[in-house]
């Protein structure tokens, strides 16, 4: 990623705010470079959207600070500030048409009548409308709504783009186009960008970083990849992807799992016995009567789930620990169930928890 | 095939039928009305007289509670409006965004008129009116209109309700608010445009309730225009009921109105402009 000229850094300093007794941001702190686009992941009720209204004013914040481009914006009035927000729910205003959504927005701005045409005509094309401007909201599908939602938020040249799940009511195939959509205007405008989702595969796609929230604070935050394997604490392991839980012992930094020594990420124990969290694609699976060398730890399947390109395998070790495999479609022979099977570990860092 | 025919014939007969029954219900009395105002009941000879008396001059003296009365009433409609918009309207929207859980109680509070006779009312009202004459203001009818935004509350509040429940408030103002728009402009703009036909029907049916309001006008000694046709009824009966009947029809013609502006306000999105 290349800071694009005149984006702007945002950076949250210990934001915190409570609705009663229950505590929506717990100092949160958040950094995210000019031009980034950063999603917030989390379990429902985790304060994401919290995050974003405090960032846009929306929300005044009990205490901590907002900066924008290095200014202190936290009493600013969210009409004052340079931002724009797409919602989860449909926000085009029922009385205009999809033109008329988006003039509203440059009238705000004080755009020049005379120039606001061209910026609407450009706008829509770049969401994929440009046969729609007369549609009222009604006559637009719900994805095409976003677009228009998403077409209006970039026409008023905001310096930061706030997105509250703005693909979940949509269906599956819409959401993964329009994500890849989003991500590639992003990546043009070189808008600074915080995107909440529910979704872990959107976030992982889209995002330089991704944060994992719970409770009011970022557990982590990490570029994609890392977040993956090299999570931090047990709840991010598990929160992002499936894990398997098994239990080993910890020595000199390594764990020994199904006879191997993995070496562990830093947060885990650094002795002593432990259960190592291991990603379900980083187990092989084989037919027991093919492994000549006998490496691996043997079992039984149990279920075996096929998803396309590649499915996923229950094993039952003969010490009860159950496990789930990644396996792609073309070496599912010989998986049936009930089948003896072998089970080896890939050499890669895991974290151990006590 | 022809069943189908057949049953629809019938449907519309019945339609038409149910129609008539309820047409002559409600037109009667207003035919009688009519009736009354030209027919004089002692010789029952057929007359205009009292038409001309209340548009044509000459019975001027006579008819004057009945023209202060209906400018009172108009102003009383006007303030009355004006209160009640600017009372109800933000309150409602605040509570929508900030408040939710105090919706029940806004429910409850606007509601409740509903329940009290204007009789009631009256009785609570004379000591406040008492201090409003000698304290605050003067004796004018159009202060009546602090009692009448009471009145029309219930009615006023479950048509911007319906309003309001139409359209997502709370994202349309964050949306509004997030682009650069200022309270005043998210009012102006944003919702209010949205809300014409909540809007219209809560003047519309205000309007009515303010027009045929007698009690209270009457107990607390103001003239507006029901006291009016009540005062001219003894002098000149015919007359009163000409007046009676023209503010029924108004009233009618108000109501109809609404239906038709809201029943376009509903239809509006769906149009195309090309
Ligand atoms: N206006 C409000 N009044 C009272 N409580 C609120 C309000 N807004 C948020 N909360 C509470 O604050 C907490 C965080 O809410 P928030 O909407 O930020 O969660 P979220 O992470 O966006 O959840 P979701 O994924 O379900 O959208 C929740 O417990 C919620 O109930
Ligand atoms: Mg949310």
């Amino acid at each position: 990623m290349t800071p694009t000229p005149g984006a702007v850094a945002v950076e949250l300093r210990a934001l915190r705010r409570s609705f009663g007794s229950v505590v929506a941001l717990d100092d949160l702190d958040l950094d995210i470079a000019p031009g980034e686009l950063v999603a917030l992941l989390g379990p429902s009720g985790c304060g994401k959207t919290t995050a974003l209204r405090v960032l846009s004013g929306l929300e005044e914040a009990d205490s901590g600070q907002v900066l924008v481009g290095g200014r202190d914006i936290t009493h600013v009035p969210p009409n004052k500030r340079s931002m724009a927000m797409v919602f989860q729910s449909y926000s085009l205003f029922p009385h205009l048409t999809a033109a008329g959504n988006i003039d509203f927005a440059l009238s705000l701005r004080r755009v020049d009548r005379a120039r606001r045409r061209g910026i609407i005509d450009h706008h829509l094309d770049l969401v994929g409308l440009g046969s729609h401007h007369d549609r009222f909201p009604t006559e637009l599908s719900g994805g095409q709504q976003q677009r228009v939602a998403l077409a209006r938020a970039l026409a008023s040249n905001p310096e930061v783009l706030l997105l509250d799940e703005p693909l979940s009511a949509l269906d599956a195939q819409v959401r993964v186009q329009l994500r890849d959509e989003i991500r590639r205007i992003q990546l043009e405008l070189g808008t600074t960008t915080l995107f909440v989702t529910h979704d872990q595969g959107e976030a992982l796609a889209m995002a330089d970083r991704v944060g994992v929230m719970r409770a009011g604070r970022l557990e982590q935050i990490s570029a994609p990849r890392d977040l993956y394997e090299r999570p931090v604490n047990e709840f991010v392991a598990q929160f992002i992807g499936s894990t398997n839980r098994i239990h080993g012992r910890v020595s000199a930094g390594h764990v020994r799992v199904l006879g191997e020594w993995l070496p562990v990420l830093p947060g885990s124990p650094t002795e002593g016995a432990g259960v190592a969290l291991v990603r379900p694609e980083r187990l092989s699976v084989t037919p027991a009567v093919h492994a000549a060398d006998e490496r691996g730890f043997e079992g039984t399947v149990r279920q075996v789930s096929f998803l396309g390109d590649h499915a996923r395998v229950y094993v039952t070790l003969h010490d009860d620990t159950e496990l789930q495999a990644f396996v792609h479609s073309r070496d599912t022979h010989g998986l049936g169930l009930g089948e003896r099977v072998l089970v080896a570990v890939d050499k890669a860092p895991v974290l151990v928890t006590a | 095939m022809s069943r189908a025919v057949t049953r629809r014939r019938r449907q519309r007969a019945l339609r038409i039928a149910v129609l008539g029954v309820v047409g002559v219900f409600l037109a009667y009395p207003l035919y009688a009305l009519f009736e009354f105002s030209i027919r004089f009941p002692l010789t029952g000879a057929y007359s205009v007289d009292a038409w001309t008396r209340l548009f044509g001059a000459g019975d001027g003296a006579r008819l004057q509670p009945l023209y202060t009365g209906l400018v009172n009433s108009l102003l009383i409609a006007v303030l009355t409006l004006s209160l009640m918009f600017a009372l109800l309207l933000p309150t409602m929207v605040w509570v929508r965004l900030r408040l939710p859980r105090l919706n029940r109680v806004v429910e409850f509070l606007c509601l409740l008129p509903l329940t009290l006779p204007a009789i009631v009312l009256v009785v609570g009202l004379v000591p406040v009116y008492r201090f409003i004459a000698t304290r605050l203001l003067d004796t004018h009818a159009v202060w009546l209109s602090f009692a009448y935004v009471v009145l029309v509350l219930p009615f006023a509040y479950r048509a911007l309700d319906a309003g309001l429940s139409a359209i997502d408030v709370r994202t349309l103002v964050a949306a509004a608010r997030s682009l650069g728009a200022s309270w005043p402009t998210v009012v102006a703009r944003v919702l209010l445009p949205n809300l014409r036909g909540a809007v219209a029907s809560a003047a519309f049916i205000s309007i009515a309730v303010v027009l045929g309001e007698f009690t209270i006008a009457r107990m607390l000694a103001r003239e507006n225009l029901q006291t009016g046709v009540m005062l001219v009824n003894q002098a000149a009966p015919q007359v009163a009921a000409a007046v009676s009947l023209l503010t029924l029809l108004f009233g009618i013609a108000l109501l109809v109105g609404l239906s038709y502006i809201t029943n376009r306000a509903h239809r509006r999105p769906r149009r195309r402009d090309s």
